[in-house]
């Protein structure tokens, strides 16, 4: 039997039916960068308008110790910094970057070339032996990385390891077990390589004496993938973990204990278990920033869902890109919901004229109508046996939605990582997770308080 | 016979000593309370809101009566005369009724204004509306429609009005206790004062986008233009983030900025003149 957690954990249909490749999402003539697209502060812009920038350039700089740069992808004059939408549509501000035909074609064709090299280089790990941990956490604060899991907390704050707390154990996460999402699938497949050099450079970051690639068994290409790269590494230290698929196999603590068998107590790091994990594109972004010098400016993402198979795909696109951009046929009827994120823990969109941010996977497009209306609660304990954090949902949304934000602050309400388990699995249909949410929010001020 | 009669005596006596405990139990821990209390009590609406800024109608009345003037110590909620009330009881000279205040919504979108165009499938529940997104009529600044307000009200002074899909205030029942501010997630209620004879003027928005974005989102949003502040001969409305603001305490309710609004954002309780 293959590993996972011990806790919950559900069983939603994976859905991962878009094509393995990763196409070449044409640059925006208009980049979007919004100044916070991370945990933590927003960052500062550094450029005025009509200043001139070029592919890569630094636009706003990281202000705090919680906080990341953001680069601009494509070389062009700053037209204005404004405020612009979100997808769900909260305000939020941006620099708008405009290129003009010529450098859109020059950066064009430079990033098709650097692609190519990525694509086709070989596991090298010389770059990590050649370098201090020091070295890694300033490129990858002046690369302004960000976890790319969809949690965007900045990755120099992470690989950042405080004395007191010993790390032994680096656990790059490959699960993606969020249904649709491809796009950590599709990135092991194509750049295996790359991600174990990364997983090499966060060793040396961190001391950590071993690093666990942890893919989820319903990955066979990946598995298979991640396998050679290893054994072209011929580093020891790295090894590949075949996991139980199982959602959400990807959380944090669920993870870790899956891999080590150590639990993370409650509102407790997982450094506090000695453990550090960081997503597979993580480790991508990091490489590229250490080795080939490029900042975040470009993920993959996916776009799936209810739209024609030929258009389930994944993507390399640029940071900024309007999410418009990406494309796909609004399937017919009423009742569209576009995701951004996957089914699971992703956000309605609303807005589609914003941009592509660090932490967005892709959209999900679903038609028709997935959630029945609400029926009392049955007493059943789906949603406590789904949950896996071993919470009592069904508790902690009564008191959400009679705003007894003190009693769900001591039933752990802060735990919960808001997976979505609990709504699945309702018989009633109970919007379980929407008032746990709110707890959530309000007990965290109560504790800070 | 005999054992019943035994039972009943045993009973009766048992009773009677546990009488006795009571009765002494009372004496003995017996609390000295002012009647004043309780009458004073009996003049509070008794809902318990907190707008006094003491932990109930009862807790009110023993603060009054500790401190034994109405210095600070007011009831938003009580019924007209009820003060005065209170101030004979406690033999103090009662102070001025201060201005009432009531509850005004700060936004107009309603449904015509601002029709639905996206589908919300979530709990029924402003706050959890406003945590996801920004609602089902695309105006982030705007109300949601899902009534937290009128669950808040104690007075059942708040009900969802069924044509615009907004709140409806009450005026007669509106205490200005404050709850509803309290409770909307866009802080979309402001406490007003009534005004003389009823006579109010507000701007029935919050929207800060820039003034064509918040057009294109409803139909009668305020677009920061500021016809209205140069209108205004007593200098009661300022500009700021692209929402006008009126004071209420320089506002003298003339109407002239009803009338110059372009959207119709600025609300009045009384019929405006049209300048002939």
């Amino acid at each position: 039997m293959k590993k996972t957690f011990s806790k919950g954990g559900i069983h939603p249909a994976a859905e991962k039916t878009a094509s393995a490749a990763i196409r070449l999402l044409p640059l925006p003539q208009k980049a979007i960068l919004p100044l916070r697209q991370h945990i933590g502060a927003p960052a500062r812009a550094t450029v005025n308008r009509g200043d001139h920038v070029v592919r890569g350039q630094m636009v706003a700089e990281s202000i705090s110790a919680i906080s990341a740069s953001v680069h601009t992808p494509v070389s062009g004059t700053v037209t204005s910094i404004e405020n612009i939408m979100t997808p769900w549509g909260t305000p939020l501000e941006a620099i708008i970057v405009t290129a003009s035909e010529e450098e859109h074609e020059a950066d064009s064709e430079t990033r098709r070339l650097e692609w190519e090299q990525t694509l086709a280089a070989k596991t090298d790990l010389s770059p990590a032996k050649n370098i201090t941990p020091e070295e890694i956490l300033l490129h990858a604060a002046k690369a302004g990385i960000v976890g790319l899991g969809g949690a965007t907390f900045p990755t120099h704050a992470k690989l950042c390891v405080r004395p007191e707390n010993k790390i032994d154990t680096l656990i790059i996460n490959g699960c993606e077990c969020e249904p649709y999402l491809m796009c950590d699938d599709a990135l092991m497949r194509n750049c295996a390589p790359r991600i174990v050099e990364g997983a090499a450079l966060m060793l040396k970051a961190t001391g950590a004496s071993r690093a666990i690639i942890a893919v989820e068994d319903n990955k066979t290409d990946a598995i298979a993938a991640m396998s050679t790269a290893i054994a072209e590494a011929g580093n020891a230290a790295i090894s590949l973990e075949v996991i139980r698929t199982k959602y959400p196999q990807g959380g944090e603590k669920q993870l870790i204990e899956a891999c080590t068998g150590r639990r993370v107590g409650s509102g407790a790091l997982p450094a506090s278990v000695g453990v550090i994990v960081h997503n597979v594109a993580t480790a991508f972004a990091l490489r590229q920033a250490v080795t080939a010098g490029q900042p975040l400016i470009e993920r993959v993402v996916t776009v799936s869902g209810d739209i024609p198979v030929g258009e389930r795909r994944n993507y390399l696109a640029a940071i900024g890109t309007p999410l418009s951009a990406l494309p796909f046929t609004m399937p017919a009827g009423n009742d569209i919901h576009i995701i951004a994120g996957g089914p699971m823990m992703g956000r309605g969109a609303v807005n589609l004229d914003a941009p592509l941010t660090k932490g967005c996977c892709g959209l999900t497009i679903l038609s028709g109508t997935r959630r029945r209306l609400a029926q009392p609660c049955v007493r059943c304990g789906a949603c406590v046996e789904a949950c896996p954090m071993g919470l009592e949902p069904y508790l902690l949304s009564a008191y959400g939605s009679r705003q007894l934000w003190r009693e769900a602050a001591v039933a752990s309400v802060t735990d919960c990582l808001e997976c979505g388990a609990c709504s699945y699995s309702c018989p009633s249909s109970r919007p379980l997770l929407d008032f746990i949410r709110i707890a959530k929010q309000r007990a965290r001020t109560i504790k800070q308080d | 016979m005999s054992s019943m009669l035994a039972t009943a005596l045993l009973l009766g006596l048992t009773g009677l000593a546990g009488a006795f405990v009571l009765y002494l139990t009372a004496r003995r821990f017996h609390v000295e309370e002012d009647p004043r209390i309780d009458s004073i009590e009996s003049l509070l609406p008794g809902a318990n809101c907190g707008a006094c800024g003491c932990r109930g109608c009862r807790d009110f009345a023993a603060t009054c009566v500790q401190r034994n003037s109405l210095e600070n110590l007011n009831c938003p909620g009580a019924r007209e005369g009820a003060m005065k009330e209170i101030a004979s009881i406690l033999g103090v000279e009662s102070l001025p009724e201060s201005k009432r205040l009531v509850a005004v919504l700060r936004c107009a979108g309603s449904c015509k204004a601002r029709p639905i165009r996206y589908a919300y499938d979530g709990a029924s529940n402003c706050a959890v509306m406003n945590a996801v997104g920004i609602g089902s009529r695309g105006c982030s600044w705007g109300c949601l429609g899902c009534g937290d307000c009128t669950s808040a009200c104690r007075f059942g002074a708040l009900k969802i009005n069924s044509d615009t899909g907004l709140p409806l205030v009450d005026t007669s029942l509106c205490t200005g206790c404050g709850l509803c501010v309290d409770e909307c997630p866009r802080s979309l209620l402001e406490l007003r004062p009534a005004g003389r004879r009823e006579r109010r003027v507000w701007v029935a928005c919050s929207s800060r986008d820039r003034g064509a974005v918040a057009r294109r989102q409803c139909e009668a949003a305020c677009i920061g233009c500021g016809k209205c502040a140069k209108e205004c001969p007593f200098d009661a409305i300022t500009l700021a983030g692209n929402l006008a603001y009126i004071n209420p305490d320089k506002c003298k309710a003339c109407g002239k900025c009803v009338s110059a609004c372009p959207t119709g954002a600025i609300h009045a309780t009384f019929e405006i003149k049209q300048p002939s």
